[in-house]
């Protein structure tokens, strides 16, 4: 089901379901793009995640650790690729694992492409479960993290 | 003493050590908002319209998978003081495994435990690495995920 909500604005809001049924191995999953990257976003994430590491916001330190400017947050990177699962995988899904490693730093200027590729799709009891290959690559080519999830899914016949 | 076997020596004293639980977080629903904000996820109604919410499998609004990373006092290996002899780090990776939702008005309890601590040459020189795992309970005591955070220090 797509879930159609009259918002307190008058408009409507759509959100698309994937179902269990509709993923097939080697699937993409369609891509997120974010940025450029800039420090408020950086500052932004500090705040929302309470991560005061000053790598991310004071470039002085950040240069004192060897490291060219301020760097993005893992664990931000790792959360946009959450996002993207789960817009892919609409409401009714659910995030079951993420790993991820950062295999390079990205700096404010940088756009982030989230991007994704279906693995395998398994059943396990009463639940439908996809696993994914995730990376992130920047606006040069580089892949800056590596990583797995798996997500659960919904199925049409459960409708 | 070498580096080396002042690692190993740091390692048997600290590995398997655990914070306990500490204080507890309650998930505020304005706090849920800006953090969906702060992913560029800020009109997602999942996250901002309880309404909404309540109708999805998560039965009210959910936590952002990667809310409590970094959120808690517990969650990596900052909550030990380990006397190592490197103090440049980096987070190397995360990995979340979540076995229930957490909602808005939860309140969550963690506990972190040192996995591993390990010394590996790398391209830059000595690095270590050091592995936790941090387990968060709801109010009914129940596990809703575990969380494992490779730093490196070098």
């Amino acid at each position: 089901m797509a879930y159609l909500k009259s918002t307190k604005h008058g408009g409507v809001i759509l959100l698309p379901q994937l179902y269990f049924e509709d993923v097939k191995e080697g699937m993409e999953i369609p891509c997120l793009e974010v940025g450029p990257i800039t420090t408020e976003h950086l500052v932004r994430w500090a705040c929302a995640a309470g991560d005061y590491n000053p790598i991310h916001y004071d470039q002085e330190f950040a240069r004192s650790q060897g490291l060219p400017t301020v760097i993005v947050h893992g664990p931000f990177k790792l959360s946009l690729l959450a996002r993207m699962l789960l817009a892919w995988g609409g409401p009714n899904s659910f995030l079951r694992r993420i790993s991820c490693r950062y295999t390079a730093i990205d700096v404010p200027g940088n756009t982030l492409f989230c991007r994704g590729r279906v693995k395998a799709r398994r059943v396990l009891g009463q639940e439908k479960l996809v696993d994914c290959e995730i990376w992130m690559e920047n606006q040069k080519g580089e892949v800056t993290v590596k990583g797995e999830a798996t997500i659960i899914l919904p199925s049409r016949e459960e409708r | 003493m070498s580096e080396e076997k002042l690692v190993a020596k740091i390692a048997a004293e600290y590995v398997g050590r655990e914070t306990g639980l500490g204080e507890p977080l309650e998930i505020e629903k304005g706090a849920v908002r800006r953090f969906a904000e702060a992913i560029f996820d800020g009109n997602n109604p999942l996250y901002r319209d309880a309404d909404f919410a309540s109708q999805t499998i998560y039965g009210g609004i959910p936590m952002p998978p990667a809310f409590l990373t970094t959120n808690m006092p517990s969650g990596s290996e900052r909550d030990f003081d380990i006397p190592l002899p490197l103090t440049r780090r980096v987070r190397g990776g995360d990995e979340l495994i979540f076995y229930r939702p957490i909602k808005v008005g939860d309140t969550i309890r963690a506990n972190t435990r040192i996995l591993s601590i390990e010394e590996k040459e790398g391209r830059s020189g000595k690095m270590i690495f050091i592995t936790t795992e941090t387990n968060y309970y709801n109010q009914h005591g129940e596990l809703c995920m575990t969380n494992k955070v490779t730093v490196v220090k070098r």
